[in-house]
């Protein structure tokens, strides 16, 4: 809120030296800055009771300076008439705690006075005519929001009196039309202020045209009430009215000083526009005001709570400060805050304190950790982005999720789910940095989810070039490394899929689950997002991954006697499952049988109908060397196997 | 064969050879063709591989004696010529290599984490998809209550009551819950806000939570921790404010400042000329926390407090712009 300094002034005996207030105001209440002569102190919702008006401040202010408070002048001369023969207030409404009122019979109202105007003004009001302004003005005084009704206008059965105003709680669906004549449709339960006709008010809100004051005004009742802040917050929210008093009324408002504000306006009025006051006010109470019992404190417990060494006499002096009004205080540590801040928060001094346990770090995020390292060898690099994704590229990868996250209020059409996979704003960030880096190669780890409760981190990589294969090739090189470095010796089955996004793709699983899939984006994909490239994917389900990784493996001595290594290159049907072939190489009983390597597979131009395979075999004893004729037997095995089962062609 | 008489044989050309010789190019040449894998001489043992035992031994012995002699012939010729001249400047590029690199939010993280980890605190990771309890009102944010306006809301349509986390605060609750104290803990992660975005704003960002609960810990102990840990990222001596403040979940609440390690307090337009950076929100952590975590307000106390990583990198690197760590741009990696 900011304050000119010349009104805070007017509370305070003594010169306030502004320099120093900001600073003290900075370290012992409220950040706050200075400029010119006004002050700009940021009252948080806590102390916004208290401290939001001329005299909370002017109070802190004396508090943290040793200034004192001149108290406002209140002068009332009641007149005989009685206020009860004029109006009758009913309360049907359970979120009204406090409700008091005054009335003022003729009253000569007229625009407002320069001071009071641009007063008003400043606070960020409008500046209506001089009974309205005069009670924005004490509002402001006294954080009271008062409203004050055209007494005339509130309608009465055949002019009887006294005038019926009663309080009570909308139904839903009820027409309120506020005084800059909108039309609003009420939920449930907002607090309206009510004759037997109209709603005069939407309490804590706004008020309507129907008892609006006027140049022409000339009798008054002027209201100072409390209502339930959850009420108001609920109802301004719902309705997206947020008003100077709502915004007042959500942060609490201090009996006291409500009634206080109701003499302070009924005085001002009577001096500045004449005016009788009648006999007597409008006292609701459905409670007590809060005579409040500071609670107790433990000294041990203050002085190893803030980290400072206070003496008895010293704590005894600070809890005398503290002001009874305050609403914010309520409980033991509340009142420990308050010490700290008035000694000073500053001045606690630094300590160390032991660890009570080893530190480390999440399983998690230590596999993240090593995932990215593993690709930073790879030449491949980290790149960020939102976890968001659009309608159009949701549509687009929509295979990939069973459900969507859908987001209420999404920061806009590019950012309507929280993504479900890192493909598509990797794609994007291909078609982003294309022109810039001529090798592509790059990776995002972040949190997916379809569902909540399920939120998985998933890793993606893509690369591209321009030839399809060698694209793939490298993906799969990838991949391949990723195993070997999480010591995953699992059975790997690759099982081709189609996707609306790719053509030629596969489904990776390990041990019957499925971690992940591969592939090359089609052409499809390439014309959307303006590909320059082809681009090779991978994405992979990190919580399944995880159950699979070996921190490191068992040692295998490579021998003393030198390995035999051959390569057989063969033709065989193109549809013929190769991992099958391997597999039925590794049953054959060997002998000297080591290891064997998938080396290369292509697929001929001359025929379409074959692929040809390389496999490296690799035979060692462990006693001898081994020779090439002990060898060649084995070889012969596997080509007549080979022959046999599959039909192959040895090259 | 008489294999005594051979080898003095190849010894003696090879020697007459190897003198004639007058470049280094042709040295090598020559190496290569009287010691190289496929010549006459490494494949010689094989001759004599079926002698018998005390002939083959004696054989061997001068075999090795002849082979050493004419590497030395080699090696003694080699030092007679002078490598040739090439032109080199040392101020050619070389060649230009792609580097792979983290983005630039990971390195940071990584040495905040790795200091945090260093000063006794476990690193765990949560959530970013929780509910208003989690959010909210286990934090003493009760609905309807004003300090809900400080965190504005991404909400999911489905299932209700559900949003993106605003804070990493989030998960003080489960946290304590699932880790008892004494503990020390950090919780680094994505937040959302639904915000307009300007320079200094982003709707996501990057928050880092620390928990401390034990018999007696207090704000002295974040005080140490907070300018060891400043001291070690900026790798500068730094200095620390401590000033009253707000949250819902800690009491008291301290806003920390940090002495400008831009303009060494002179004044700048960073600090706004106080000479002061805000940098994280901190304090006693509420009772209202302690008792939803199940924890007994009369045996244990502690402190929590929030920074934003980005705050940090951009105050660090002097980036002046938040979405440029945000962007796609690979660019950002190599700062």
């Amino acid at each position: 809120m900011k304050f000119r300094i010349q009104d805070l002034q007017n509370y305070l005996k003594r010169k306030i030296d502004k320099e120093k207030i900001t600073e003290i105001l900075t370290m012992k209440a409220f950040e706050t800055n200075i400029e010119e002569n006004v002050l700009d102190i940021d009252i948080l919702p806590n102390r916004f009771a208290d401290s939001g008006s001329l005299i909370g401040m002017a109070k802190e202010i004396a508090l943290l300076t040793k200034n004192k408070i001149i108290a406002p002048q209140i002068r009332i001369k009641e007149t005989n008439k009685n206020i009860f023969q004029l109006v009758k207030v009913i309360n049907r409404s359970s979120q009204t705690p406090f409700y008091f009122g005054r009335v003022i019979l003729n009253i000569k109202n007229k625009p407002s006075p320069p001071w009071l105007k641009e007063f008003v003004e400043f606070y960020g009001l409008n500046s209506v005519n001089l009974v309205v302004d005069l009670a924005n003005f004490v509002m402001i005084e006294y954080n009271a929001p008062l409203h004050i009704f055209d007494l005339d206008k509130i309608y009465s059965v055949k002019n009887s009196s006294p005038k019926e105003i009663i309080i009570r709680e909308s139904k839903r669906g009820e027409k309120f039309f506020s005084l800059d004549k909108k039309e609003y449709e009420l939920p449930q339960n907002a607090i309206l202020i009510t004759d037997k006709k109209n709603i005069l008010a939407l309490a804590g809100i706004k008020g309507s045209k129907f008892a609006e004051v006027d140049l022409n005004t000339k009798n008054i009742f002027i209201e100072a009430a409390i209502f339930n802040p959850e009420a108001i917050y609920q109802i301004s929210r719902n309705l997206n009215l947020i008003t100077e008093a709502s915004y007042r009324f959500e942060r609490k408002i201090i009996p006291q000083r409500t009634l206080k504000a109701l003499e302070r306006i009924s005085s001002l009025i009577q001096s500045l526009a004449d005016g009788d006051i009648c006999k007597g006010k409008i006292m609701i109470k459905k409670s007590n005001f809060f005579s409040k019992n500071i609670p107790k404190i433990n000294h041990e417990r203050l002085k190893k709570y803030l980290g400072i060494d206070l003496s008895k006499k010293e704590i005894d002096s600070y809890v005398k400060k503290i002001d009874n009004e305050r609403l914010d205080i309520n409980s033991e540590e509340d009142i420990y805050e308050e010490i700290g801040r008035l000694y000073g928060f500053d001045n606690i001094p630094k300590k160390f304190n032991y660890s009570p346990h080893p530190s480390y770090l999440d399983n998690k995020i230590e596999f993240n950790y090593l995932l990215k390292d593993c690709l930073i060898k790879l030449n491949f690099s980290e790149v960020y982005f939102y976890s968001f994704i659009g309608e159009k590229d949701a549509e687009i990868f929509a295979e990939l999720a069973k459900e969507k996250i859908f987001l209420s209020n999404p920061i806009s059409e590019n950012y309507k789910y929280y993504q479900f996979s890192l493909l598509p704003n990797l794609v994007k960030a291909i078609a982003f940095n294309q022109k810039r880096y001529r090798e592509i190669k790059i990776f995002n780890l972040s949190k997916t989810a379809e569902r909540v409760n399920e939120e998985k981190y998933k890793l993606a990589i893509v690369c591209a070039s321009k030839n399809r294969e060698e694209t793939l090739k490298e993906i799969k090189s990838v991949f391949n490394y990723l195993m070997k470095k999480l010591n995953i010796k699992t059975n790997q089955v690759f099982k081709k899929e189609k996707f609306d996004f790719s053509n030629i793709a596969c489904s990776i699983s390990l041990k019957n689950e499925k971690i992940g899939i591969m592939g090359l984006f089609s052409q499809k994909i390439e014309t959307i997002y303006d590909l320059d490239l082809s681009v090779a994917f991978l994405e992979i389900d990190l919580e399944k991954l995880i159950n699979f990784y070996q921190p490191y493996s068992e040692f295998v001595y490579w021998g003393d006697y030198p390995e035999i290594t051959r390569d057989i290159s063969f033709l065989v049907g193109k549809t013929l499952d190769t991992k099958y072939i391997i597999e039925n190489i590794k049953k054959l009983k060997l002998l000297n049988f080591k290891n064997i390597e998938l080396l290369d597979i292509y697929f001929p131009k001359e025929d379409s109908h074959k692929k040809s395979i390389t496999l490296r075999l690799i035979f060692q004893n462990p006693k001898k060397t081994l020779k090439d004729e002990e060898v060649e037997k084995e070889i012969n095995k596997i080509t007549k196997t080979l022959k046999e089962s599959f039909k192959a062609e040895i090259r | 064969m008489n294999f005594e008489e051979e080898l003095n044989k190849i010894l003696h050309l090879i020697e007459n050879e190897v003198s004639q010789i007058s470049s280094l190019d042709e040295l090598e040449k020559v190496r290569i063709k009287y010691l190289g894998r496929k010549s006459y001489l490494a494949n010689f043992p094989s001759l004599f591989k079926n002698l018998d035992t005390e002939d083959k031994k004696k054989i061997g012995f001068l075999y090795n004696q002849v082979k050493s002699k004419i590497i030395s012939f080699f090696e003694e010729k080699k030092k007679n010529f002078t490598e040739s001249e090439i032109d080199f400047d040392f101020y050619h590029p070389g060649y230009k290599r792609n580097l792979a690199s983290l983005n630039l939010i990971t390195q940071e993280l990584r040495k905040i984490i790795q200091i945090f980890l260093e000063l006794g605190f476990i690193v765990i990771d949560s959530p970013e998809l929780v509910n208003e309890y989690e959010n909210f009102d286990s934090l003493n944010i009760p609905p309807y209550h004003p300090a809900r306006d400080m965190w504005s809301t991404i909400w999911l349509k489905n299932p209700p009551k559900y949003l993106l986390r605003t804070h990493t605060s989030s998960f003080q609750v489960p946290f304590l819950k699932k880790y008892k104290p004494p503990i020390n803990g950090v919780i680094p992660g994505k937040v959302f806000r639904f915000e307009a975005t300007d320079s200094r704003h982003d709707f996501e960002f990057h928050q880092l939570e620390g928990i401390s609960v034990g018999k007696e810990n207090n704000l002295s102990h974040l005080r140490f921790i907070f300018e060891e840990f400043f001291n070690r990222y900026f790798k500068e001596k730094i200095k620390l404010r401590f000033r009253p403040s707000y949250f819902p979940f800690t009491e008291p609440s301290v806003e920390i400042d940090l002495s400008c390690i831009l303009c060494s307090q002179k004044g700048c337009e960073v600090c706004k000329k106080t000479g002061w950076l805000e940098v994280a929100g901190a304090g006693m952590i509420h009772p209202f926390i302690l008792k939803e975590a199940n924890i007994d307000k009369n045996k244990f106390q502690g402190y929590a407090f929030g920074t934003g990583i980005e705050r940090l990198i951009m105050l660090k690197y002097k980036i002046n712009d938040i979405r440029i760590l945000h962007s796609f741009d690979l660019r950002v990696n190599e700062i």
